[in-house]
């Protein structure tokens, strides 16, 4: 007997949000960055938007699905790039997980986005570090890389509480 | 924006000048010439020395030279004259090496370097 995986409603939000995800994550990896190694990071709006809509465990759902898809669509899976990825990922979603569960009264959009965001350069910092670049220069970024992630945290932010407002409908 | 929003954004701001010290400071690296004359243990020289330095080979003297962070072999009493013709050498790694005298010159370094990183 074959069993078929049942599709649920709460599945088809995620894969619709991971697509989106997927589609700002896919576009703004075309443009060139100004300075390398450094990204606004567009695709993390959704994550955002997931995580105060639904809750944490969907938002890991679409940030997973966005940057393993994502790295599909980019040829980058398994590569050093992916693994990047991957890394300030889950950073990002362990310090989404602590502020969302902890401290929920007090933090918004602008907080939990810049804790996420300077969670995931850090992390991907220290990865680079440890696995491909083991020299201590490469630490020498470190305050270029948490300013542009507190820049582009807020900034995020700010588009994703501009969005919630407009949300009206419930998808 | 909540309180807790201004103060995660005041500690993320705090951070930047905080790491910018911790990582910018000790970019020294320590770095030591290593003189080895046959079978016996090795002699260090810190490298900001500006100093010659006379060795006695099998053969004869060689004279090293240690001047502005760099190594080099003045003279040696070998026949080749190799190492005196290698010039100077100033990246960790690097060896100056009179086999005849039996002289070693080494730039010893506690940092790493790598001969090339490919993905």
């Amino acid at each position: 007997m074959n069993k078929q995986i049942e599709i649920t409603g709460e599945d088809r939000k995620i894969a619709t949000f991971a697509a989106l995800a997927i589609v700002i994550h896919v576009l703004e990896s075309s443009f060139p960055s100004p300075v390398p190694g450094i990204k606004p990071g567009l695709a993390n709006i959704v994550t955002l938007l997931v995580l105060f809509r639904y809750g944490w465990r969907f938002a890991a759902w679409v940030s997973l699905l966005r940057v393993t898809a994502g790295s599909l669509l980019l040829g980058t899976f398994m590569s050093p790039t992916f693994f990047l990825s991957l890394s300030g990922s889950l950073a990002s979603l362990l310090a989404m997980g602590l502020l969302w569960t902890g401290m929920r009264p007090w933090v918004g959009m602008a907080g939990i986005s810049i804790l996420a965001s300077v969670s995931h350069v850090m992390a991907q910092l220290l990865v680079a570090w440890w696995l491909f670049i083991p020299h201590p220069g490469i630490l020498a970024l470190t305050p270029v890389l948490i300013a542009a992630g507190v820049f582009f945290g807020l900034f995020n932010a700010i588009i994703a509480s501009s969005i919630e407002k407009r949300l009206e409908i419930t998808v | 924006m909540k309180p807790g929003d201004w103060l995660i954004l005041c500690l993320a701001l705090l951070l930047v000048p905080l790491s910018w010290s911790m990582t910018q400071r000790n970019s020294g690296v320590m770095a030591a010439i290593e003189i080895t004359v046959g079978d016996q243990p090795a002699v260090v020289y810190p490298i900001k020395d500006q100093r010659q330095i006379t060795v006695a080979g099998d053969l004869g003297d060689s004279v090293v030279e240690i001047r502005d962070g760099r190594v080099r072999m003045i003279s040696s009493s070998c026949n080749g004259k190799i190492c005196i013709l290698s010039g100077w050498h100033q990246h960790s790694g690097d060896n100056i090496v009179c086999l005849p005298n039996k002289v070693g010159v080494s730039l010893i370094s506690n940092q790493e370097r790598f001969d090339g990183i490919n993905f």
